[in-house]
């Protein structure tokens, strides 16, 4: 119990002042052999954005569902302002949840279904009026108020779902993958879209998706599920220069992850061995010993090529394998001896080299991520 | 009609595709049916309906001479009354159906697939007998010294038998049961059709269940509860076996008294009226209930206004 306690405070984020507006303690939730929710704990703070990513069936919607009391949790609490709400029917729980299909009334005009959180709630007809107009305003939809839901955009329907949810003034709102049905512009769009709603409103916000760039670009915190766990939760720096585990750097899309064996101390540092022939120096991680288990990551964007890795003092001689023009950036994969590499390189004027040449490729020890391999659990 | 306006918006671009592309190309495919249909019903109502603007004579139709008289027969107290029973005993079932067949079609939409089409199947079990069968079951059960009468008398429930024989009641349970399933499919598709995701999205923002129900289901299933009722109404209107032999000639139903009429009396031109009259009077009552719905849509969306 004493080390449940333990765990629970290391979720806590440091920026927390009072009590965190969510509590999620030891959250259970089987569908049949499969775990959605595998004790899980999570705090999200007075006016805080905390993204869960995971991959598709880690169970980070059905966490969201027990919030809002669509699913009840086999066991554990889920503490809303204080008050264990668990029991408590769906009407009876102040969340406001954003669909992924939007889940918008078909049948009501745009005003009414902004209107239709305030009429459950019995707002006295002027404040009514009053509140919706002023949550269209916020989306910018005013001026389609009469409208049915069918005749507007996709990105339309979102803002109505977001006006929806944030007239209520909930303590908590909840994003099931929003903008999963948007193509990539307007979905960039609406990610600062949210980000603005959010922070204005100051209120407590959960997004759940399996978009690294969008959980990035929104969250305060993020939180990286893995079947029913939390694998490490932090800010999104913290998330993707630290990840604590390999599933954790595989998933928010490091490239350049190494197998390796601990061979000895070199300086303030480490001699690693890579799989496949070669060896780098990372930096010193507390407990090691030669022959210890660990992964290295080299971050793709940290890599310089040709005459700038001259003058690293971790560089090796490559061979460019595939060249990928992607505008602004080339993506380089390349060899050395046997073991692959994915190079970022920004486009120079002079043109990026072909596949087939020989180049130098160089990185600081410090830009070496290496983990003990034994290593497992959340951050 | 409001239909496709409404709940079931999504399968138009379907049919608006097939409109322009195959439709064309596949209309002979209709080429059969289109033949029965105007051999087999068309062509005989323009008899019916060439018939009744002739005068009936000892000899038959007399078809030099041109008349009105058959249809101003039917403002007579006793025809007026039969279409007043009629249209009565139809609107009384096409109502009692619709309320007690919401509740069944939203059960069987909530069960699991399996379980659903073992439902489905018991519901329509009752069109699978024929009209006839079901008609003098359900007289076993009704008449006087029936299974009904019966069991109240046993139970000391009533004194007296219940006369429910040859009443309006006997055609209204008959029906009630033999056209049940007109007004459960079409709701029964309407509501597993339904996103759950929207009475969630209710329950969500504070609505308790029955605030979900009248807000948010019985809205978006209405266009779907009228379409059922609508087929109800007018098989109820054209039924003929059931009323015959539940209310028999003291409860006289519009298709009874036509059928004494054309093979009794032998009077073509009048039968004649009384058929085109009960059509038109269908016809008129589902274009009315058409545009009510249309009317109560606008207002639905007008609201917001």
């Amino acid at each position: 119990m004493a080390v449940a306690e333990a765990d629970r405070s290391a979720v806590r984020p440091a920026g927390i002042r009072a009590a965190p507006v969510l509590e999620l303690r030891g959250l259970v939730k089987r569908y049949g052999s499969v775990v959605a929710a595998a004790g899980l704990d999570l705090a999200v703070g007075d006016g805080e954005f905390v993204a869960l990513l995971g991959p598709s069936g880690c169970g980070k919607t059905t966490v969201l569902r027990c919030i809002a009391g669509i699913v009840e949790p086999e066991a554990g609490e889920v503490v809303l302002a204080g008050e264990n709400i668990c029991g408590k029917p769906i009407y009876a729980r102040d969340t406001a949840l954003v669909f992924q299909n939007y889940a918008l009334f078909p049948h009501l005009s745009v005003f009414e279904n902004v209107a239709f959180g305030l009429r459950m709630r019995r707002v006295p007809k002027p404040e009514l009026r009053a509140r919706v107009a002023e949550a269209l305003d916020l989306v910018r939809l005013s001026a389609l108020e009469k409208r049915l839901p069918g005749a507007l955009s996709g990105g339309q329907q979102q803002r109505v779902a977001l006006a929806r949810a944030l007239v209520v003034r909930p303590a908590l709102l909840l994003l099931d993958e929003p903008l999963s049905n948007l193509d990539a512009r307007l979905r960039e769009e609406m990610r600062g879209e949210i980000r603005r709603l959010q922070r204005t409103l100051g209120v407590a916000a959960i997004l759940v998706t399996h978009d690294i760039e969008e959980a990035f670009s929104v969250a305060d915190r993020i939180a990286v599920m893995r079947e029913g766990r939390i694998e490490q939760m932090g800010a999104p720096a913290e998330i993707y220069g630290a990840p604590a585990t390999r599933f954790v750097a595989d998933f928010v899309g490091h490239a350049n992850i190494f197998d390796a064996t601990v061979r000895g101390a070199a300086g303030r540092g480490v001699r690693l061995g890579i799989e496949g022939g070669i060896e780098i120096e990372a930096p010193m991680a507390p407990g090691w010993r030669a022959g210890d288990r660990a992964w290295a990551i080299i971050p793709p964007e940290r890599i310089r090529l040709g005459a700038a890795a001259l003058e690293l003092d971790q560089r090796f001689e490559a061979e460019i394998k595939e060249v990928t023009y992607l505008g602004g950036t080339s993506r380089i994969a390349l060899r050395v001896g046997a073991v692959p590499f994915m190079v970022a390189s920004q486009n120079a004027a002079t043109g990026a080299p072909g596949a087939g040449e020989r180049v130098m490729i160089g990185w600081e020890r410090d830009d070496v991520i290496a983990r003990s391999a034994a290593e497992r659990g959340g951050g | 009609m409001s239909l496709a306006r409404l709940g079931i918006a999504r399968a138009a671009p379907a049919r608006r595709a097939g409109r322009n592309g195959a439709g064309r190309s596949l209309a002979w495919l209709v080429a059969p049916l289109a033949l029965v249909m105007l051999g087999g019903y068309l062509a005989p109502l323009a008899q019916s309906l060439f018939g009744s603007l002739h005068p009936n004579t000892p000899a038959g139709i007399d078809t030099a001479r041109w008349t009105a008289a058959n249809y101003a027969r039917l403002a007579d107290p006793y025809y007026a009354g039969v279409f007043l029973r009629t249209l009565r005993v139809s609107l009384v079932i096409s109502l009692v159906t619709a309320v007690l067949a919401y509740p069944v079609a939203l059960y069987i939409s909530r069960l699991r697939p399996r379980a659903q089409a073992v439902m489905l199947l018991v519901y329509m079990a009752p069109w699978l007998v024929n009209v006839v069968v079901k008609a003098f079951g359900w007289s076993l059960l009704l008449r006087s010294n029936g299974v009904l009468n019966e069991v109240l008398l046993r139970l000391g429930l009533i004194d007296a038998p219940l006369h429910i024989m040859f009443t309006e009641l006997a055609i209204i349970i008959g029906l009630v049961h033999g056209h049940f399933m007109f007004v459960l499919l079409p709701l029964w598709v309407a509501l597993s059709g339904l996103d759950p995701n929207l009475r969630w999205a209710a329950g969500n923002l504070g609505a308790r269940p029955a605030q979900i129900f009248w807000r948010v289901t019985l809205p978006l299933t209405l266009p779907a509860l009228l379409a059922g009722a609508i087929i109800n109404f007018t098989m109820n209107m054209a039924a003929f076996a059931t009323p015959a032999i539940l209310g028999g000639s003291r409860v006289r139903v519009v298709s009874y008294v036509a059928y004494e009429v054309n093979l009794v009396e032998l009077n073509w031109p009048f039968g004649g009226a009384l058929a085109v009259a009960l059509l038109g009077i269908t016809l008129i009552l589902i274009a009315l209930a058409q545009r009510l719905a249309r009317a109560g849509g606008r207002a639905a969306t007008a609201e917001a206004a």
